[in-house]
């Protein structure tokens, strides 16, 4: 298995804003990578730079063997992309958008006909072949994108955010989908804000203000993480987060529902200091445990204002 | 594997078929584009009318004699003039004029038949409103026409009574022939006019609108990763607009020619195939404009934009001729110019290909200027 995208150093300047700042990277073949970050991080741009369909400032890119700022074309028989915006058809019907692609992408008379009919009960869209794409709910939309995006059946598929706004059990359906792609040997690149997407993943990127500041797979990402994370139960949860965003800020504090976490690099010596100051503030701790770090804490951690882990 | 070209071809193919299934679906746009270019052609047809006939005209006859009524009559029987009151004070005059009742006064003063039977100059007065300047200019050299033959039909009867018979007076007489619009019918001239102001309208809105749509929904983003190249697009995405151009100088023509009944003296072949130029270059500026605005209003903003001076300046209501000399220059960068006269020389003059050539020269390179600049401007790759 080879290494199928790369970037090296890859910046994309708007004006005086940097939204990607000196990106590496490299995804092997059959690989789902992920590309996590909040919202603004560079993921789209960097995904757009990929599919050839923006120029980069600087740097270089590699897509299924091909530079795609020499050859942008020749990338694009190579890749199917689906951008986090619904961008299809809307006032064509599921089937005439299948066959509108079927037929830009030149699909050989032969077989045509045969992958049109697989992606469309790929996207479970056999009872809704006449509908009109506009007026198909979320979920529908995505698998129906999903299918026009493979119909030329490419090795690499680019998805950007390809779940927002879609509910929980269509999303659920829509990464066993993945799943079955990358099973057959494609290669996916996925840009995600949700950490449990991020959990399918077999290697991840974190992004942020244009640069990665954590690589690895979740497994890693996790174990990397120095310290020991705490789970504070109160009743005063947001008090407490204030306080100790206020006064220790280095803990990365982070609100999960009631409970607070904090990451402690010196369990012995801060624990104290955290007891005595709820004490002070008169904020009672009901419990206090330490557990495993899990995606998102990891991604608050190198998200927040002290953190960073090793790439 | 298929050739370059049959591949491109079939790409292109494929643009057109969801590009026309997209017009056909959409009843709203397609009611405005085959049913305004009708309503706007029979609207111009009655109102863009500048024939002057039957000007309101009051007479104000104070001498009240038979060489009075003479000359009243002869106001109100040339077809030019029509009475809309009589009074007996000039003084009156002010509120028919004001009060937009009358555009004419014809004051005929107390001793007119006096003077005229002695030998005197009589003053008749003629009040003329001016608020259209057109049309005030014209209803006044009408006036002074009625006059001046007056003063020779009263000239050559003085003369026969001293013994001179008309036939040996020696008189010029101006003798006008009218060419290439002979009935001068201001309707024959406009529905050419027409023609071409409507045709730039809905193509160049149009397309402009339709390429700026599939941006702003993003679907030109996703036909940006597919292979089909840009130029492939822009002619897919012209070609039913090609269509639509041809049906609206069908239903033109048909409406001019048999309602309106303007003669069309040339070639209908040649107005066509010129017409398709001329289609052409208005698509490339709808195109090169959908290239520059990032949404629906944008696009509709900056054609309203490019109309305003292809509608003044092209010489379709003001005649070029009569424009500062300065301006006279910049109706050449006006494309529409070009088209105006073309269609009007083949409708009045009957003009063959010989004779648009310098017309045509132009309007072509405005075309593969636009269409080129367009085509690069839509890049796929985003700089």
């Amino acid at each position: 298995m080879g290494i199928t995208i790369e970037a090296r150093n890859l910046v994309r300047r708007f004006g005086v804003f940097t939204a990607v700042d000196g990106v590496s990277f490299a995804v092997q073949e059959g690989e789902i990578f992920g590309f996590l970050g909040p919202n603004g991080a560079g993921k789209s741009t960097t995904i757009k730079m990929l599919c050839g369909i923006l120029a980069p400032t600087s740097g270089e890119l590699w897509v299924g063997g091909v530079d795609v700022r020499t050859y942008p074309e020749e990338a694009k028989h190579r890749i199917g992309y689906m951008s986090q915006k619904f961008s299809l058809y809307e006032d064509l019907t599921v089937w005439e958008n299948i066959e509108f692609y079927a037929g830009i992408y030149r699909l050989p008379k032969e077989s045509k006909g045969g992958w049109m009919e697989k992606m469309l009960a790929l996207s479970g869209l056999e009872e809704e072949k006449h509908r009109l794409a506009g007026d198909l709910p979320g979920g529908y939309k995505q698998r129906l994108a999903l299918g026009c995006a493979l119909l030329h059946d490419p090795p690499i598929i680019f998805l950007d955010e390809p779940t927002a706004g879609v509910d929980p059990i269509s999303r659920r359906n829509f990464w066993e989908l993945i799943a079955q792609m990358a099973g057959k040997g494609k290669t996916i690149f996925v840009t995600t804000h949700y950490m449990d997407e991020a959990e399918h993943c077999d290697r991840l990127a974190l992004i942020n203000n244009g640069k990665i500041v954590a690589a690895g797979t979740p497994t890693q990402l996790k174990e990397r993480q120095t310290g020991v994370l705490l789970e504070v139960a109160t009743l005063q949860p947001i008090r407490a987060f204030a306080l100790v965003r206020r006064e220790l800020p280095e803990t990365n504090p982070a609100l999960f529902g009631s409970l607070l976490h904090v990451s402690l690099s010196d369990r012995a010596a801060m624990e104290e200091r955290l007891l005595e100051l709820f004490k002070n503030e008169n904020i009672t701790v009901d419990s206090m445990s330490a557990i495993s770090f899990s995606l998102e804490d990891v991604f608050c951690q190198v998200m927040g204002p002290g953190g960073t882990v090793g790439v | 594997m298929e050739s370059f070209w049959a591949e491109a071809a079939g790409r292109v193919g494929q643009v057109v078929k969801k590009e026309v299934i997209q017009i056909l679906r959409d009843r709203k746009f397609l009611v405005l584009v085959l049913v305004t270019p009708v309503l706007q052609t029979i609207i111009f047809g009655y109102v863009a009318n500048v024939d002057v006939t039957d000007i309101p005209t009051v007479v104000c006859d104070q001498d009240r004699s038979r060489a009075s009524r003479e000359l009243a009559d002869r106001f109100l029987q040339s077809g030019f003039f029509s009475r809309a009151g009589t009074i007996d004070d000039p003084r009156e005059a002010d509120g028919w004029l004001d009060g937009g009742k009358a555009k004419v006064v014809l004051v005929i003063p107390f001793g007119y038949s006096k003077e005229v039977a002695g030998k005197k100059t009589s003053e008749v007065q003629v009040l003329v409103d001016a608020t259209n300047s057109n049309v005030a200019g014209i209803a006044a050299s009408y006036a002074s026409a009625i006059v001046a033959e007056t003063n020779v039909d009263m000239l050559l009867t003085r003369l026969q009574r001293i013994g001179i018979r008309a036939q040996e007076t020696v008189l010029v007489e101006p003798e006008t022939r009218v060419w290439y619009n002979p009935e001068l019918k201001s309707v024959n001239f406009m529905v050419p006019g027409m023609l071409c102001v409507i045709l730039l309208t809905s193509t160049m809105n149009l397309t402009g609108i339709s390429m700026v749509r599939e941006k702003e929904r993003g679907t030109a983003e996703q036909l940006a990763v597919t292979p089909v190249r840009s130029w492939e697009v822009v002619l897919a995405k012209v070609l039913p607009f090609i269509g639509i151009g041809f049906i609206n100088i069908v239903f033109i023509l048909f409406l001019g020619i048999f309602w309106f009944g303007v003669p069309l003296a040339g070639s209908l072949g040649l107005l066509f195939a010129l017409s398709g130029i001329f289609i052409f270059t208005s698509l490339g500026l709808g195109v090169l404009i959908s290239t520059v605005a990032a949404t629906q209003q944008q696009a509709m903003m900056m054609a309203q934009f490019f109309m305003v001076p292809n509608m003044l300046l092209s010489g379709f209501m003001f005649p070029i001729a009569n424009m500062p000399a300065a301006v006279q220059y910049v109706t050449y960068l006006v494309p529409l110019r070009y088209y105006v006269e073309i269609v009007r020389r083949i409708f009045m003059k009957g003009a063959g290909l010989p004779e648009l050539w310098n017309q045509l020269v132009p309007l072509a390179v405005f075309g593969i200027v636009a269409v080129g600049v367009a085509s690069l401007r839509f890049r796929k790759v985003q700089k």
